[in-house]
């Protein structure tokens, strides 16, 4: 079997600073790889073990910080790791990334599996994964939950706002992960030092013939509805805590 | 202009048309049910329809690139949900065209679009330009436009619908007013330790006029104490009241109760980063605060009646 997983280098959204003007400081937040995308490759990496196979991972950017997860890939049981190198990667359209990696594919597949994050913490457009299914032609199952695979047959479960949906079909599939897929593993020393010497290969979007196209941003700001933070320690007075819970419900008329 | 738009259910048809309205386009719709194309005729000019069954998205994204291969839309939209999104990024694909997602504001001038949306987890707006044509996924609000009694064109679409992937649903079994349409909505984040202790959240639920009662995400996915959650990836919600209880005030939750009126948070850490975005902000144990509010509501009641 052959997988493809797909990561993308995100930013920590949680510790993102802003300027006065209320325009947030992307250069200076640290990175990371995208949580839902760890828990693609974690998947990867189970399935290869129980039924062998080739992991592939492939990202697109062009900094140290994407080498470093690819590096964070291998420490998790990656076999072979791609760079597409974009200089502006963070503005590319998802309909570009959908054609990187159909062309990557055509250079390297076919996979049996494409595996991927079913959002990003930055940009969650939640879109990736269909836009590679229907570029590819093959069938996707998105924002999985939970997923088994007994050799012939995926299954996967993903709670929508309607119910729980079961998905069952034979590769070749794209499948999209949530967080709570599984609880990817944390690499040992060994693995991490045994990443460190791996080769890292890059390729240039003229190599795989893709021509780029970019969202234009005009303006980016926090995004802020003020509140007005008024602080009561129940811990001081349980009392006072209470009633104004209670006396704002009562002044709105909700209470029976 | 030409929009087309996915009507994946009733609320979503209501509110699209005014995004269109906004626009400015002459409007049509593609639904999954008869049902919900004779809503849609209320609204939009043109409906098509299909039987659907239940949501798979590559075969519900056929029916609708059909129809966009008769009339050639100008710009497609879809609701910003899990299963609009994953339609949309087929769409897309398929027409190779731009998508944009977590849209909250649109706007256009000649042929260009000005859109507002959501970025770094909701923390964001970016306003970005696109030209046409183009898919929008918007996130669903609540407004209406006025009932009219026009009644617009229905046309039943004959599609194959087979497909490699076989797909079932255990729905949910719900009960009270929806979230959405609620005044107050009491919010539980992982501050509670048992699922039993959510009755406490219930009772005062049961104690309140026109609410109801959800979950962050991990407690419905993750625990799977309830059906539904509050956050990007679920419901979005504008009570009059937001309580949120043991919730830390994740971007991606606090997305879903932003537009709230007022927003109460009852946490036991101070830096828990929803006391920046609360009115007030009770510091303090849920498990001592909870029981004492809804015996205050309680005996209050006994002794006013």
């Amino acid at each position: 079997m052959k997988i493809l997983t797909l990561i993308k280098l995100t930013v920590d959204v949680s510790q993102l600073k802003y300027e006065k003007d209320g325009s947030p400081l992307v250069e200076i937040a640290p990175n990371k790889m995208g949580d839902s995308d760890k828990c693609a490759v974690e998947e990867a990496i189970r399935l290869k073990e129980r039924y062998g196979a080739s992991v592939t991972v492939l990202t697109v950017g062009a900094t140290r910080d994407h080498e470093r997860i690819i590096r964070d890939a291998y420490a998790m049981g990656v076999d072979e790791g791609y760079i597409i190198e974009v200089e502006e990667y963070q503005k590319l359209q998802a309909t570009t990334i959908g054609d990187i990696v159909k062309a990557f594919v055509e250079k390297t597949g076919p996979y049996d599996l494409i595996l991927l994050g079913a959002g990003s913490l930055d940009t969650h457009s939640y879109t990736l994964g269909s836009i590679i299914s229907s570029k590819i032609g093959i069938p996707i199952i998105s924002s999985v939950d939970s997923l088994s695979y007994n050799g012939s047959i995926v299954k996967a479960e993903s709670v929508m706002e309607d119910g729980v949906y079961v998905f069952q079909a034979p590769p070749p599939l794209v499948i999209t992960l949530t967080t709570e897929a599984n609880e990817p593993r944390i690499p040992t020393l060994k693995t991490i030092l045994k990443s460190k010497k791996m080769e890292v290969k890059k390729l240039r979007l003229e190599e795989l013939g893709v021509k780029p196209r970019y969202v234009t941003i005009e303006d980016v700001r926090k995004y802020f509805v003020e509140r007005k933070k008024i602080i009561i320690d129940a811990g001081e007075d349980l009392e006072k805590a209470v009633e104004t819970i209670y006396s704002i419900l009562k002044m709105e008329g909700l209470v029976k | 202009m030409k929009i087309l738009c996915y009507g994946e259910n009733s609320e979503w048809i209501k509110y699209s048309r005014i995004i269109i309205d906004k626009l400015g386009g002459y409007p049509y719709c593609v639904t999954p049910s008869r049902e919900l194309a004779e809503e849609s005729s209320k609204y939009f000019e043109e409906t098509y329809f299909f039987n659907g069954g239940v949501y798979e998205p590559s075969k519900y994204c056929r029916a609708i690139l059909e129809v966009a291969g008769r009339i050639f839309p100008d710009v497609s939209l879809f609701p910003s949900t899990i299963k609009g999104r994953t339609i949309a990024g087929l769409y897309a694909g398929a027409r190779d065209e731009s998508i944009i997602t977590d849209i909250v504001d649109v706007d256009h001038e000649d042929s260009v679009l000005k859109l507002k949306r959501l970025v770094y987890g909701g923390s964001c707006i970016a306003t970005i330009k696109s030209t046409l044509p183009a898919t929008l996924c918007i996130t669903p609000g609540t407004q209406k436009p006025p009932e009219t009694s026009r009644k617009g064109s229905i046309e039943e679409l004959r599609i194959s619908l087979e497909n490699r992937i076989t797909v079932s649903l255990n729905p949910r079994v719900g009960g009270g007013p929806p979230l959405e349409k609620s005044d107050l909505v009491v919010a539980a984040g992982r501050g509670f330790k048992n699922r039993e202790d959510l009755e406490m959240v219930r009772e005062l639920v049961s104690l309140t006029v026109n609410s109801a009662w959800s979950v962050t995400r991990p407690l419905a996915a993750e625990y799977g104490w309830a059906d539904n959650w509050i956050g990007i990836s679920g419901v979005t919600v504008n009570p009059r009241i937001y309580l949120a209880v043991g919730v830390s005030g994740q971007p991606l939750h606090m997305v879903g109760a932003r537009n709230s009126k007022i927003i109460i948070a009852i946490n036991k850490d101070p830096n828990a980063p929803i006391s920046q975005e609360a009115d007030y902000f009770i510091v303090g144990d849920l498990y001592k605060i909870l029981p004492k509010l809804i015996e205050k509501i309680k005996t209050t009641k006994t002794s006013s009646t």
